[in-house]
């Protein structure tokens, strides 16, 4: 699995391609917890090129989200294919992931807008 | 049947006729027939005791292209039917600023009502070079055209209005809440001053009016002065006013609390927290950061169920912003809720996990209604410190099925693994929703337990918990799934071996792939199309020569089936086969054939479409012209 970060403002990006399994999601923690050790707790992870997700997978992913909330961080995920999401609908896991259609549509919503 | 007629004349005298299709016969002939006489006749028709007949005489005109004489708008407001002159304004709005000028020219008919229509439909066309002419009307003796001129004043939108409305405003009593309207539809700064002090007038109409168009105009300096309103004795003055000053804030950015004070605001959210009403709720949902100490949640909370969904997301969001802590608070306003309250401040919490512990939600694991528990156990599942796993073993025994689905789905979320052999025995559950809930929780969980319980199952469970197991199997995807998989893919159970294939499909391991060929040949077609399916997504270098073999097969839905897998393939060898299909003896064959090679998209594929000729077959036409219609535009490959 190849993970490209970038930031975006102050959150920091993770766009994954590939397989996510046992030995990506363990890359994945990793990536992570280096964005955590620079201070970075605003997450958002890409899926667009992820055409597979298992067990392994999954279990990384909500091992970010604990690690992530735990310091009061923020996690976001977008760009689900057709597969990987069927997954997250068989485990319901989409009801407690931030889930967007796109990139664009999770960047926007760290804009938090004035209260007014 | 209907006549067919060219003579105008006739055709006038039709358009009288007691019979009712020799009139509407007579319309549609008119409306096709241009010429002044045409137009009088449909003009005439307008007026048929017909309803469908006057709708058609209208619909005739508005697509007439008239030119709007004074001749023919004599005609328009001669009728003193309501349905004529309403008919005839709208045809005169349909025309636009091209009915301008000959209206204008009856603003001063001696009939007020006509003085009165001509200053409405001005208004409703909105041309604003008719804005000096209704500026006039304003001075009409009859109040009525005068109000209606303000009124059409503020339709137009025109600012060079503005000082003649001004005016008006302020020296005729009886139009000043046209002209205040007027003025606030208008939005020009120059009358901010003028509507300020109107909020002192002690008319409250005006001083609701002017609210309502200080609100639109959106100026700064109006803000304070809402501030005064807020005091009025009057719920709906003060209301208006303070509607109109959240627009204003929303207008130019600005918090309402940097111009109005706190104290101001917070009173009068008191007095709507007494009414129960629902936007001043709403707005102090949205606005809890207002009172620094939090004071305001409770009241809040207790009207939770007037939130939308909105203002319930944004005070999740000041929840966790709130830095005081809230957990207290809700507990203490669960503990007297309805249960629709409940539900709605733990919809509120579930966005901020922190704003109710595992210890909170526990007391509610034992709510007397079940919709109280099953969110309870949901809210427990996003606590990812895992604290509610003890409260979701007791939620996952509850007597009713859907509060067990939650519990037994939170275990999941928590990647709980002490909970696999609850999980397990949940597959059992003689509910659905509960099963299913454990299903997608062992996947979630995966791991060796689980992995080992679906593949013993696999083996030695009845044929449709077997069935389950291989479909579980290719979600968990781990490495040791494909072993019992792969055997599955010769079991005697058809159903079996279809999901066993479909499973390693799934997981997508090209080194497997070796172990379905057989399966193409299977006796079952459903195994047989999956192993089709599989083969060429996963092994395509080999595909065409597969599926070759099926390509002219007995079975029209394996042929199908097959047509479209090789419209899928990129590879010459597919498209020769698909062009060759193009010639079978039945359609579906041939429609299967045109959609998979549209599919296809190549130079070659193209090329058999475009040269293909459906000799009048009418579905084949169809289906060929949708094709070439997906394919233009497409990229190709050569």
């Amino acid at each position: 699995m190849e993970i490209v970060k970038n930031r975006v403002g102050s959150v920091a990006t993770l766009q994954l391609s590939g397989r996510l399994d046992l030995a990506a999601g363990v890359t994945l923690k990793e990536k992570v917890k280096e964005e955590f050790d620079a201070g970075n707790v605003q997450i958002h992870i890409n899926l667009a090129r992820v055409d597979f997700v298992n067990s392994s997978g999954l279990g990384a992913l909500v091992s970010v989200m604990k690690e992530t909330r735990l310091r009061n961080g923020r996690l976001t995920m977008s760009n689900l294919a057709s597969y990987v999401q069927e997954i997250f609908e068989i485990t319901q896991l989409s009801h407690i992931f931030e889930i967007f259609p796109t990139q664009e549509e999770a960047m926007t919503s760290y804009d938090t807008a004035p209260v007014r | 049947m209907s006549r067919m007629t060219t003579d105008s004349s006739e055709l006038l005298n039709l358009i009288q006729s007691g019979n009712i299709e020799e009139r509407r016969d007579a319309v549609t002939q008119l409306a096709n027939a241009p010429g002044d006489d045409a137009i009088a006749g449909l003009v005439l028709a307008l007026e048929d005791s017909d309803a469908g007949i006057r709708e058609m005489a209208a619909e005739a005109l508005m697509h007439a292209e008239l030119e709007i004489s004074t001749a023919l708008l004599s005609q328009f407001l001669s009728s003193d039917n309501i349905t004529t002159r309403n008919l005839a304004a709208e045809i005169l709005v349909k025309i636009g600023s091209g009915a301008v000028p000959a209206l204008i020219s009856f603003l001063h008919d001696p009939d007020h009502d006509v003085r009165k229509f001509v200053v409405d439909t001005v208004g409703m066309i909105g041309d604003r070079r008719a804005t000096k002419s209704v500026c006039e009307a304003l001075g009409d003796t009859n109040l009525n055209v005068s109000c209606s001129a303000a009124e059409a004043l503020g339709n137009i939108g025109d600012p060079a209005a503005c000082e003649e409305l001004l005016r008006a405003m302020g020296t005729v009593e009886e139009m000043a809440p046209q002209a205040i309207e007027a003025l606030g539809k208008i939005g020009d700064d120059r009358a901010v001053n003028a509507l300020i002090s109107k909020l002192a007038c002690g008319d409250s109409l005006q001083i609701y009016a002017a609210s309502e168009a200080l609100g639109k105009i959106g100026s700064p300096a109006a803000l304070r002065a809402m501030a005064s309103v807020l005091k009025s004795d009057s719920i709906e003055l003060a209301e208006e006013a303070f509607k109109s000053a959240l627009r204003i804030s929303q207008i130019i950015q600005a918090d309402l609390h940097d111009h109005i004070p706190i104290q101001r605001i917070q009173s009068f959210i008191s007095a709507g927290f007494a009414k129960n009403d629902s936007d001043i709720v709403d707005f102090a949902g949205r606005n809890l950061c207002l009172w620094r100490d939090g004071s305001a949640l409770s009241p809040i909370v207790r009207r939770a169920t007037y939130l939308n969904e909105r203002s319930r997301g944004a005070l999740t969001r000041q929840l966790q912003n709130l830095g005081v802590s809230v957990e207290d608070l809700l507990i203490q306003e669960l503990y007297v809720a309805d249960s629709a309250t409940k539900l709605a401040i733990m919809d509120i919490a579930s966005g901020a996990p922190q704003a109710l512990s595992s210890v909170g939600l526990r007391r509610f694991a034992s709510d007397a209604d079940p919709e109280v528990r099953s969110k309870v156990a949901f809210l427990l599942g996003k606590l990812t410190d895992g604290s509610g796993v003890e409260t979701l073993g007791i939620l996952a025994e509850d007597a009713v099925g859907h509060v067990r689905a939650a519990a037994f789905r939170s275990l999941g979320w928590l990647h709980c693994e002490g909970a696999v052999a609850m999980l397990i025995a949940g597959i059992d559950d003689q509910y659905v929703d509960v099963r299913e809930a454990c299903v997608g929780a062992l996947i979630s969980i995966g791991g060796e337990a689980v992995i080992e319980y679906f593949s013993r199952n696999l083996k030695l469970g009845t044929t449709e918990q077997q069935r389950l197991s291989a479909k579980a199997l290719g979600w968990i995807g781990e490495d040791s799934v494909v072993e019992p998989l792969t055997t599955a893919v010769n079991h005697s159970a058809p159903q079996v071996r279809k999901q066993a294939i479909e499973a390693l499909c799934r997981i997508g391991r090209i080194h497997e792939m070796d172990a379905l060929l057989p399966a193409i040949n299977d006796e079952d077609e459903g195994v047989q199309r999956s192993a089709i399916t599989g083969v060429a997504r996963f092994v395509p270098h080999r595909a065409v020569r597969i599926l070759e073999q099926f390509i002219d097969d007995d079975n029209i839905w394996m042929r199908t089936h097959v047509i479209a897998i090789l419209g899928e393939l990129d590879d010459l060898r597919a498209v020769g086969l698909l062009i060759k299909q193009l010639t079978a003896t039945q359609d579906v064959i041939r429609i299967a054939a045109i959609n998979a090679l549209a599919a296809n998209g190549s130079i070659t594929a193209r090329a058999a479409l475009q040269s293909f000729n459906p000799a009048g077959n009418n579905d084949l036409s169809v289906a060929l012209s949708a094709a070439l219609a997906r394919l233009s535009g497409e990229g190709v490959y050569a």
